[in-house]
């Protein structure tokens, strides 16, 4: 009789180790600055969070996956229930209710292929299990329309928080899919064209924001997008022969992970920028910041830093992935065309990340002073993402390219050309600010926006309540009655069979 | 000849009837005397099913007669499993309460009743006759009356006469059921009755198993037979619903699965109850589930738990007795039993730990229980233990058995109801474990209520069965390979009875 749980987990190679080498810097990175933050009660949850992502990545059985998956879950639950308000309760209840979803699509997933292969190995699942698992890493990685979770859960938690929690969750969803799913129905590489328009429609809405963190949230949304876009193009037949990367992996699924080792990086880094504003001014309306550029040298080169990589400007750690990403994507010029779409959207959005945070004139107020100590997380994060930037092959698992050859630097500056130019178009409208402030984090006083989905449920289920009671308080004498008539219901029935 | 089947009915029957006896002798003994009971109790049956596992099926011929004179006793590997649920069921439930019961309650009758009630469920355990079966059964029923209505409040002797109308029902049914058996095949001996099985009248046949399946269907709540068990289970407060619904339960549903298997040759003769059990088994889960959800009393919404996981077990059930092939059977009742007992861990866990919150503040409704967390740790670790097993998060125990239950499935449509099941009960298990640990810095339940007894006794039994609940899915392989051996005992051909008529064994 075997083990249902045998924890197989073995070394990551290639790019896998990567993924796990940056699971582990990050979440040492982002419990120091919980620690610096005086946020030590969530340590416990917070390591806990850690551990679980590195064991997805090791785990070599999908029963050992889940349990990272649940692991994940249910510690990012405590995490952002926080200290137990009435909105950070709702929103933790519909995260873990999302997250859960996910994790029974996965077991359907795993009955299915179990069933057909009598292995729990994990590798690439039988096509009959696929769309089981096509339905998980969707809600798992967030993509339009099920990003709400993330949505509404990073910006709610406390600032110090978000960094943590934005490195984990999705990215095993990318990791998961990476090793399991391989889907192209009727020819066409679904999870490439979802993860594309994932990765278009989410900037649409960062564009609309003014809360610093929701911004960059839509981004994670956004950039996961990406990541989903390379692992679907590597379903393709005519994708390159594995071959031509380490590991014998397809292309197409290292550009995809690779562009989580870099996005992981400077998105953590842009939420710890965030954070530091945050506690600047108070509150994470974007349109009332401003100043900080030469109050805060520091916080400006690292936010530049994680701007410029998010972008894809050359010479930074997300030009380096989205460089490959578009080279997977060479065979589908409508996917590549709607990555530089994304593209130009990031760009814009960040020019004006930076520009109201650091450049605007502030309104009223003024920034607190720089704390050298609580850089030491962004200077850690800032630095990786620069080496990386400049010297891709130094990640394992990067196939050796010429990144920096002209043409590609040309064809990568052409967003960029287009987002400046957007820019000095849109910037009175983008900048405009909103209509009330944005108060910091979890507080009561701000609705949260129901699900049409979950009114009906609510609305519903109180209408049954009183029946279902009244049903269920019944005399003996209706009771009575009603076991007769199944009895008799019970034995027709067996006759009738 | 072995005597132990037969102690493991006499022994706490006898041990009831000394409790009272002390209780009117000097009454600080009785929980003692009701300790020494259960733990007497739980030798015997840990020493028969030990035998029996171990290769010596047990055999008794009560007076020393034969099958169709005599009543039979038989401790098989398909009863020992259930026997060790009671062993471990009687001196839980007798130190729970002694941890958390007022020592003014010990007045009662409850210990005897309580006692009275593991030695019926033993005695249905072992008995191979079906009359005995029945009177078993109705032992049973009477001391779960008892157990109901204890509590001396109006509400609580509603629900009592509710369920004696409908326990009332159910054993006639029961009776009905053996009366026509016994008037067809000439026995009440269930190898007797089996062998006769096939030659019986068809519509006969489905007559009697439809009376038998909804005689037990009341027992353990198939709907829409379940109505008297959330008032029942919260009029009789957490302690006697914990013993009712996590090992009172089990027993019906093993003995549905005897008589099924066993004298009716239902898989053989009527593969039809199989189908009928499927239909209800998902209806079972999902009314459970949702009414579970809308419920906003804790007594109840883990009673309607209770109705959503006697439908968990059935979907084994029924996909043992539609299996084709008798390794597809073996692996689906493997599962079956797996959830039966994982589902009596859980839900005596959950349903004592939430004892210490309704102790707390003094209602069992949820929205008064905020902030109780705070004042009862261990019970919550536990009551979260327990939760995270019965949602079913791997690697827990629960997520173990409702892997092999949807494994043993042969088409997708009960696995889907399985993953519903599973994210409608999340939402309710969070939904309390928010409001328990909400942070209340005024506690308007603090009326000066004295919190007695043994806090730790209790805490440390709740936490004991959440963690075993909890740590079984981690050791499933070990318990699988005894499941299968119980499993393949139900299936294989039943020699151990055929000695039973024959009387060999004298």
């Amino acid at each position: 009789v075997n083990r249902l749980f045998p924890f197989a987990t073995a070394m990551p190679e290639g790019i896998f180790l990567s993924a796990s080498l940056v699971f582990l810097f990050l979440g040492v990175v982002s419990t120091v600055n919980l620690s610096l933050r005086n946020q030590g009660r969530y340590a416990v949850p917070a390591t806990v969070h850690v551990a679980a992502g590195i064991l997805a990545v090791l785990a070599r059985d999908l029963m050992t996956l889940l349990v990272a998956w649940e692991v994940l879950t249910f510690s990012a639950f405590v995490l952002i229930r926080g200290r137990g308000h009435t909105r950070g309760r709702l929103i933790s209840l519909r995260y873990l209710t999302m997250q859960l979803t996910a994790a029974i699509f996965f077991f359907f997933a795993a009955l299915v292929h179990y069933r057909e292969t009598g292995s729990l190995a994990l590798e690439v699942l039988v096509s009959s299990a696929q769309p089981f698992m096509v339905v998980a890493i969707l809600i798992k990685t967030a993509t339009v329309p099920v990003h709400f979770w993330l949505i509404e859960a990073y910006p709610s938690v406390d600032p110090a928080i978000t960094p943590l929690l934005s490195v984990f969750t999705t990215k095993v969803g990318v990791i998961t899919a990476a090793q399991t799913v391989m889907i192209s129905p009727a020819g066409y590489p679904l999870l490439a064209w979802i993860g594309a328009g994932t990765a278009v429609v989410a900037v649409l809405f960062a564009l609309a924001q003014h809360n610093a963190r929701r911004l960059l949230s839509y981004h994670i949304v956004s950039q996961v997008g990406y990541m989903i876009a390379g692992i679907g193009l590597a379903a393709l037949a005519t994708a390159p022969p594995a071959a031509t990367v380490p590991g014998g992996l397809s292309p197409a699924i290292t550009a995809g992970v690779f562009h989580l080792v870099t996005h992981t990086l400077y998105k953590a880094l842009l939420l710890l920028v965030a954070a530091q504003a945050i506690y600047a001014w108070g509150h994470e309306d974007l349109t009332r910041m401003g100043g900080l550029g030469l109050k805060r040298p520091i916080l400006l080169v690292c936010g530049l830093i994680g701007a410029m990589a998010i972008s894809g400007v050359p010479f930074t750690s997300g030009y380096a992935s989205k460089y490959l990403l578009k080279e997977a994507a060479g065979a589908q010029p409508a996917i590549a065309l709607l990555l530089n779409i994304a593209s130009v959207g990031t760009g814009l959005s960040f020019i004006k990340f930076i520009y109201l945070v650091f450049f605007n004139r502030p309104s009223g107020g003024t920034g607190e002073p720089e704390r050298y100590t609580s850089m030491v997380p962004l200077v850690l994060a800032a630095g990786v993402t620069v080496v990386i930037g400049a010297f891709p092959h130094v990640v394992p698992g990067v196939p050796r390219r010429d990144f920096f050859a002209p043409s590609s630097v040309g064809s990568a500056l052409l967003p960029l050309i287009a987002s400046v130019l957007l820019w000095t178009a849109l910037r009175k409208r983008l900048t405009r600010p909103g209509p009330e402030k944005v108060h910091r984090g979890t507080s009561d006083k701000e609705e949260l926006p129901e699900l049409p989905v979950t009114r009906w449920i609510l609305r519903t289920t109180a209408n049954l309540r009183l029946p279902a009671r009244l049903l269920h308080e019944q005399g003996p004498q209706i009771q009575v009655l009603l076991i007769l008539v199944v009895l008799v219901a019970v034995a027709w029935l067996l006759q009738a069979i | 000849m072995n005597h132990l089947p037969v102690l493991v009915v006499v022994v706490p029957l006898a041990g009831g009837f000394l409790i009272s006896l002390v209780g009117g002798i000097k009454p600080g003994l009785k929980a003692l005397t009701a300790l020494i009971v259960a733990t007497a109790h739980s030798l015997t049956l840990i020493t028969a099913a030990y035998l029996s596992m171990s290769g010596t099926n047990l055999l008794y011929f009560v007076g020393g007669w034969p099958a169709p004179i005599g009543i039979v006793l038989v401790v098989d590997r398909f009863s020992a499993f259930f026997l060790l649920l009671l062993a471990i069921g009687h001196p839980a439930a007798v130190l729970f309460r002694i941890g958390s019961d007022n020592p003014s309650e010990w007045m009662g009758k409850s210990a005897t009743l309580m006692a009275l009630f593991f030695a019926a469920l033993s005695g249905i355990v072992v008995t191979t006759d079906l009359f005995n079966l029945f009177v078993f059964v109705e032992l049973a029923t009477v001391c779960s009356i008892g157990l109901i209505a204890r509590k001396r409040r109006p509400e609580s002797a509603v629900a009592g006469f509710v369920y004696l109308m409908v326990a009332a029902v159910s054993g006639g049914l029961l009776l009905f059921a053996v009366l026509v058996l016994y008037l067809s095949t000439g026995s009440v001996s269930m190898p007797l009755v089996a062998q006769a099985a096939e030659g019986l009248p068809k519509h006969l046949h489905a007559t009697v198993t439809a009376a038998v399946v909804v005689s037990f269907g009341i027992k353990f709540g198939l709907v829409p037979l379940h109505f008297w068990q959330p008032r029942a289970y919260h009029a009789a407060g957490t302690t006697a619903a914990g013993i009712l619904s996590a090992f009172g339960m089990k027993i019906y549903i093993y003995a549905l699965v005897r008589l099924l298997w066993l004298p009716l040759q239902a898989p053989v003769v009527l593969p039809g109850v199989f189908d009928l059990l499927l239909a209800a088994a998902m209806i079972n889960i999902l009314t459970g589930h949702v009414m579970a959800m809308i419920e906003r009393n804790l007594v109840r919404m883990l009673a309607f738990s209770s109705v959503a996981h006697v439908g968990y077990i059935l979907l084994g059930v029924a996909a043992a007795g539609r299996a084709g092939s008798v390794s597809a059977a073996t692996a689906a009742l493997v599962a079956t039993l797996f959830h039966a007992g994982m589902h009596a861990l859980m839900k005596s866990a959950l349903l004592w730990s939430g004892h210490r919150f309704v102790l707390l503040s003094q209602s069992s409704r949820i929205m008064k229980l905020g902030g109780m967390a705070r004042r009862a740790p261990g019970s919550i670790v536990a009551f979260s233990l327990a939760a995270l097993a019965i949602i079913g998060i791997p690697p827990s125990g629960g997520f173990a058995s409702k892997w092999f239950i949807a494994l043993a499935q042969t088409s997708m449509l009960p696995v889907l109801v399985i993953g519903m099941g599973t994210v409608i009960s999340l939402v309710y298990y969070a939904r309390f474990f928010l409001i328990v640990t909400r942070q209340n810095t005024a506690s308007p339940h603090d009326s000066g209520y004295s919190l007695r007894l043994r806090p730790h006794l209790e805490t440390g039994v709740v936490l004991v069965l959440a963690s075993a609940a909890f740590a079984a899915g981690l050791r499933d392989a070990q318990l699988r390979y005894i499941l299968l051996n119980a499993a393949e005992a139900l299936l294989d051909y039943p020699e151990i009875f055929e000695i039973s008529i024959m009387g060999s064994g004298r």
